[in-house]
C-alpha cells in the first residue's frame, strides 16, 4: 500500500501509471474537479501556446521551439507531492 | 513512464517532466518552494527519488506551464514538431500514452517491461527529532492560501517556511479560521534551535480587518533541537482579498552545526484561494499519511480520467 502511495504522490513519475478518478458531485469549496480545470487547456488540434519555462540548470527553454525539435513531444507534469 | 521512453526515444519521441507546484504541500514534508532556486532544488531531489533518464524542465515561479495546462496536477500532452497538440490527458497514463504513440509513430513490439527496469525509489529526506511537538489540528475544509515571501536583501534563506491555509469562509468572505504553519524546509537539512527563544509570530492587518490572537509564541520543548512544525490558529474577520502582514522570529541550525543563527521574516498573506495546490497532506511523525481530503471526494480510483 505504501508503495502505491509513493508513486501517487510522485504523480507523473509514477512508474505504475496509478490513476485518480474525481467524484464531482461532493467537491468541496476551494476545490475544481480536474474536468473543469482541463477545459481552460489546449485542446487536440491547438498550437501549445507560446510558453517559456526552464530546464534544470534555470536556463530558459520555449515549448514550441523545444517541440520543434523532434517529431514529437511529450510533456507531462510533476512534483514530489 | 521509463518504459515508453526507451521504447519510443529511437522513433523520434522525446520525454520531459515539467515540475510544477506541489499538489500537497506537507506531503513526506516537502514544502513549496519560493523561489526558483528552490525548485530546481526540488527537480534535483526529484531525480534522486526517481532515478528516470527522462529529463526534467521546471515551470516558471509564475507557473506559466501550470496555468496554461488549467492547472491540472498531472496531465500529459504530445505535440507534434509545429507545437500541435495530438494527444492529451488529464492524468499521465504510460499505457494511453503507448498507444497514441503506436498510432503516431508504429508500435514497438515487444514493449519493454517495468520490471526488466533497475529503478530503486529512493526515500526522503530523513528530519530531525519528529514528534515532539503537538500538531494543531488543521480546520475542517481549510485549503491553502496566497502567500507572498518577503525576500530581504540579507539573502537568508526561508530555512522555515510558512504555510497559510483558510477555511472557506476565510477566501470565500474573508471571515474564518486561518492556519498558519512555519514548517522547516528538508532540502536545507535545518532544525530549531530550542535553546533559545522559541518561534514566534506576530501579524499586522488593514484598518477594519481583526486577526485574534494577533501574536503568538509556540511551545518551548525541552529537547535542544527538533524540527516539527510550529502551527497557529487565528480567527480572522476581514473581507476575500485582504492582505495580512506576518513578521516571525526563529533560530535556525544547520544538521552538520556549521551555523546557528537568529532569522526575521516576513510574509504577505492573502485572503485568497492559491489555486495552484489542492489540499495539504499531513505527514505524521511516524512517517504516515492518508492522501484523502477530510470530508470526502476526491478519492483514489484505478479508473483513469482521460480528455
Amino acid at each position: 500500500m505504501r508503495k502505491a502511495l509513493i508513486a501517487a504522490a510522485l504523480g507523473a513519475l509514477a512508474l505504475a501509471g496509478v490513476a485518480t478518478a474525481q467524484d464531482e458531485s461532493k467537491f468541496p469549496p476551494g476545490l475544481e474537479p480536474l474536468s473543469e480545470r482541463i477545459a481552460d487547456a489546449p485542446d487536440i488540434g491547438d498550437t501549445f501556446p507560446d510558453v517559456t519555462i526552464v530546464d534544470d540548470e534555470g536556463r530558459p527553454v520555449n515549448i514550441r521551439s523545444l517541440a520543434a525539435e523532434k517529431p514529437y513531444t511529450v510533456l507531462t507534469l510533476g512534483c514530489l507531492t | 513512464m521509463e518504459t515508453v521512453k526507451l521504447d519510443y526515444a529511437a522513433k523520434g519521441v522525446q520525454f520531459f517532466y515539467i515540475y510544477k507546484p506541489l499538489a500537497h504541500p506537507e506531503l513526506e514534508n516537502y514544502i513549496s518552494p519560493f523561489t526558483l532556486e528552490e525548485r530546481l532544488m526540488h527537480v534535483a531531489e526529484a531525480k534522486r527519488r526517481l532515478g528516470s533518464s527522462i529529463p526534467w524542465l521546471a515551470d516558471t515561479m509564475r507557473n506559466d506551464y501550470h496555468e496554461t495546462v488549467g492547472r491540472t496536477p498531472n496531465s500529459e500532452f504530445v505535440l507534434d514538431s509545429e507545437a500541435k497538440v495530438v494527444a492529451r490527458r488529464i492524468w499521465s497514463s504510460p499505457k494511453s500514452l503507448r498507444e497514441d504513440l503506436a498510432g503516431l509513430v508504429g508500435a514497438v513490439e515487444p514493449a519493454t517491461e517495468v520490471e526488466s527496469l533497475d529503478l530503486p525509489q529512493q526515500e526522503a529526506i530523513p528530519t530531525v527529532a519528529k514528534g515532539i511537538v503537538p500538531r494543531v489540528p488543521l480546520p475542517t475544509g481549510a485549503f491553502p492560501l496566497e502567500i507572498e515571501p518577503q525576500v530581504s536583501d540579507s539573502k537568508v534563506p526561508f530555512y522555515a517556511k510558512l504555510r497559510a491555509e483558510g477555511t472557506p469562509g476565510v477566501f470565500e468572505g474573508g471571515k474564518g479560521t486561518v492556519y498558519l504553519g512555519f514548517h522547516l524546509d528538508p532540502l536545507y537539512k535545518v532544525h530549531w534551535n530550542n535553546e533559545v527563544d522559541p518561534v514566534s509570530f506576530s501579524i499586522q492587518a488593514p484598518a477594519g480587518v481583526t486577526v485574534t490572537p494577533d501574536r503568538g509564541v509556540a511551545i518551548d520543548p525541552e529537547e535542544p533541537a527538533d524540527a516539527d512544525p510550529r502551527e497557529f490558529l487565528v480567527e480572522v474577520d476581514g473581507a476575500q482579498g485582504d492582505v495580512l502582514d506576518v513578521n516571525v522570529r526563529y533560530f535556525a541550525c544547520d544538521d552538520a552545526l556549521t551555523f546557528c543563527i537568529p532569522v526575521q521574516q516576513d510574509y504577505k498573506v492573502h485572503l485568497e484561494r492559491d489555486w495552484n495546490h489542492d489540499w495539504s497532506i499531513r505527514t505524521e511523525a511516524d512517517g504516515s499519511w492518508n492522501l484523502s481530503v477530510p470530508g470526502g471526494p476526491p478519492k483514489d480510483s484505478e479508473e483513469a480520467e482521460e480528455g
